[in-house]
């Protein structure tokens, strides 16, 4: 695939080409196998994701405002606009802090661009084919996008990466679903830009906002979509202008460069990696080690200090270098010396030792946590994310776990904890044959055909102990 | 109004709600609000005549749907969420709505769409309306005023 780049043309044209290319061009084998990984990843954490605590809250929310029955909503398990079901999906994947990763743009790419594109496709009645290349488009331009702006050498950390690229990958991927035309593709990249959201606060304070920063992400996509077909028009410089993405986050000069020579690289997709665990993507090498040593430990009660070796990104990304108080699962999910203490004192780093933030014995293993940074895992990252556990015990022994990267899951597994995941909650057969579809989508005529296999049914009844007492309506005394 | 360790946004939804319940029984403040109401409302109508009107009804139409909340360039009423993204686009058509210096920003065309449809949707009282009115126009000025007082960094005026 070739794009030509440079010839003074704005870079959200050079990235419309790209796109265009997604579209229209054969998709390769490989390209497409790992698109229906993704999806079945995503999917799996939308199941999985109805039972968080806030589930109650989103399905509320929902319920309101369904809307034109057109895409199938996981929270509801019924259809609602391609709006509503676009959020509602992309912050129920986002909830368990588990989906898909792509390392060099810092983004969860998945949960950003497939609650759009699967919208989009149900609710147009795009062919299997289309699906796909909206999804390979997705991860396109939302990875080519924050890998710039990461790579750069400086930007704004107060925005999350996620955030920024979100709504231009979700656009991106619409077009691409829909085959839209050059000019207009250039003007949904344009609108998807400017609807970025998404701020770092959650990190620190716990709150549930970066969950909607996923679904805003996904609805906004659609909405640049909708508003480039109508014919509304954005800047076309809307990347490397004066007032730009890339002065905006205060990216450095290169930005600019290093996204336009990217769009003759190989698939974006083909570098995204599914996780071990839920848990920000720099804690899981730590845990895994951690879990490694925990084989080895008898007593995590004598354990006088943990060492916890890693990369100044992981120790300076927001939240990840906190030791509480933890008063949420955002927090703890977002802990690099909860999930290590974790792991020592459990042997396992499941959504039920992310619970357990008031645990005196976690909480005073956290206090012996100290982290040190590594040069030579600073030099290998992003390429490789290592880190070494060393728990130094009272008697003077240590314990100590290396690894050179995150025990990402290969295909075979993720596929296995899609099965696993989805037959809990659709019953085996049809986990199996929404596996099934997922993999031969390139040959379905119609997209519908695999959504019509997602589980019709009504939702449980909201559970009062684990629901917050938010009024269905504010009340209307004060404000 | 308490300070200490309260939070920055639980101060400002407890002097939105102070200054807009006073608000709603002031004269001045009443005529204040119907001002910036019309002034925005002329905005809306007026913007059905710009070039790019006609795209954003086009987008508009196919998610209008069912609702209580009026559309001004669809002439109809629809989705609140589309009613208030619509009505917001056509006042900020005419880039002739209200200003507020202090924090650089249009805020009617911003608050007054979202306040008319949630009212539209949700029957609110027209007390209710204006409460919402004045609390918005003063959770967006302070921030936007707070933001832009470092003047070192306040690069440009409104446009």
């Amino acid at each position: 695939m070739t794009v030509q780049i440079g010839g003074g043309e704005p870079l959200a044209r050079l990235a419309a080409r790209r796109i265009r290319n997604i579209a229209c061009e054969p998709l390769e084998p490989a390209v497409r196998h790992k698109a229906a990984l993704c999806l079945l990843d995503f999917l799996g954490c939308c199941v999985a994701g109805r039972r968080m605590p806030w589930a109650p809250a989103l399905l509320r929310f929902a319920d309101d405002r369904a809307g034109t029955p057109e895409a199938y909503h996981w929270s509801l398990g019924r259809r609602v606009s391609a709006g509503m079901a676009a959020f509602g999906n992309g912050v129920l994947g986002h909830s368990i802090i588990r989906d898909d990763m792509h390392v060099a743009s810092g983004s969860h790419i998945g949960v950003l661009i497939l609650p759009a594109a699967i919208a989009l496709a149900e609710r147009d009645d795009l062919p299997g084919r289309a699906l796909l290349a909206g999804i390979v488009a997705g991860y396109e331009m939302a990875g080519r996008l924050g890998t710039a702006v990461r790579g750069s050498g400086a930007f704004n950390r107060h925005f999350r990466p996620s955030g920024i690229v979100g709504a231009f990958g979700a656009a991106a991927a619409a077009c691409a679903a829909s085959q839209l035309d050059e000019d207009r593709t250039v003007h949904a990249l344009g609108f998807g830009a400017n609807f970025a959201c998404g701020l770092n606060e959650w990190a620190w304070s716990g709150g549930q906002e970066l969950f909607a920063h996923a679904g805003m992400a996904a609805q906004s996509g659609l909405n640049a979509f909708d508003l480039a077909c109508s014919g509304m028009q954005s800047s076309e410089t809307i990347l490397e202008g004066a007032d730009g993405v890339f002065a905006a986050y205060g990216c450095g000069s290169d930005a600019a460069r290093i996204f336009a020579s990217s769009l003759s690289e190989d698939y974006c997709i083909l570098g995204v990696r599914h996780k071990p665990n839920a848990g920000c993507n720099f804690i899981q090498t730590p845990i895994a080690a951690a879990l490694e040593a925990a084989k080895r430990l008898n007593s995590p009660n004598k354990i006088d200090e943990i060492v916890i070796r890693t990369f100044g990104e992981a120790q300076c990304y927001p939240g990840c270098d906190y030791t509480g108080p933890f008063t949420s699962l955002q927090q703890s999910k977002m802990s690099l010396q909860y999930g290590v203490s974790a792991a020592l004192l459990w042997g396992r780093v499941d959504e039920n030792a992310y619970a357990r933030l008031a645990d005196p014995v976690l909480n005073a293993l956290v206090s012996r946590c100290r982290i040190e940074l590594d040069a030579g895992f600073a030099e290998a990252f992003p390429a490789r994310q290592g880190a070494a556990i060393d728990v130094r015990l009272h008697d003077g022994s240590r314990t100590v776990a290396t690894l050179d990267d995150v025990p990402w899951l290969d295909d075979t597994a993720v596929e296995a904890r899609f099965l696993a995941e989805m037959a809990d909650y659709a019953g085996a057969a049809a986990a199996n044959r929404i596996l099934e579809a997922a993999h031969g989508l390139n040959d379905l005529e119609s997209s519908r055909d695999l959504f019509a296999l997602f589980p019709s049914r009504t939702p449980e009844p909201v559970d009062a102990s684990r629901s917050d007492t938010t009024p269905r309506r504010p009340t209307t005394d004060g404000l | 109004m308490d300070g200490g360790a309260l939070s920055l946004s639980r101060q400002a939804i407890r002097h939105a709600s102070t200054l807009a319940d006073r608000g709603a029984d002031v004269t001045e403040v009443d005529s204040r609000v119907a001002a910036c109401m019309l002034d925005f409302l002329s905005g809306c109508l007026t913007a059905r005549a710009t070039p790019w009107a006609p795209t954003l009804l086009r987008h508009d139409r196919m998610r209008a749907g069912p609702g209580r909340a009026f559309h001004f360039g669809l002439q109809r009423k629809g989705a609140s969420d589309t009613a208030a993204f619509g009505n917001a686009v056509l006042g900020h058509g005419l880039i002739r709505e209200d200003v507020h210096l202090g924090s650089g920003s249009h805020i009617g065309g911003i608050v007054i769409p979202a306040m008319l449809a949630l009212a539209e949707r949700d029957g609110l009282s027209g007390q209710d309306l204006i409460r919402g009115i004045v609390a918005g126009y003063e959770a967006a000025a302070r921030p936007g005023a707070a933001a832009a007082e470092d003047r070192a960094s306040f690069l440009g005026a409104p446009k």
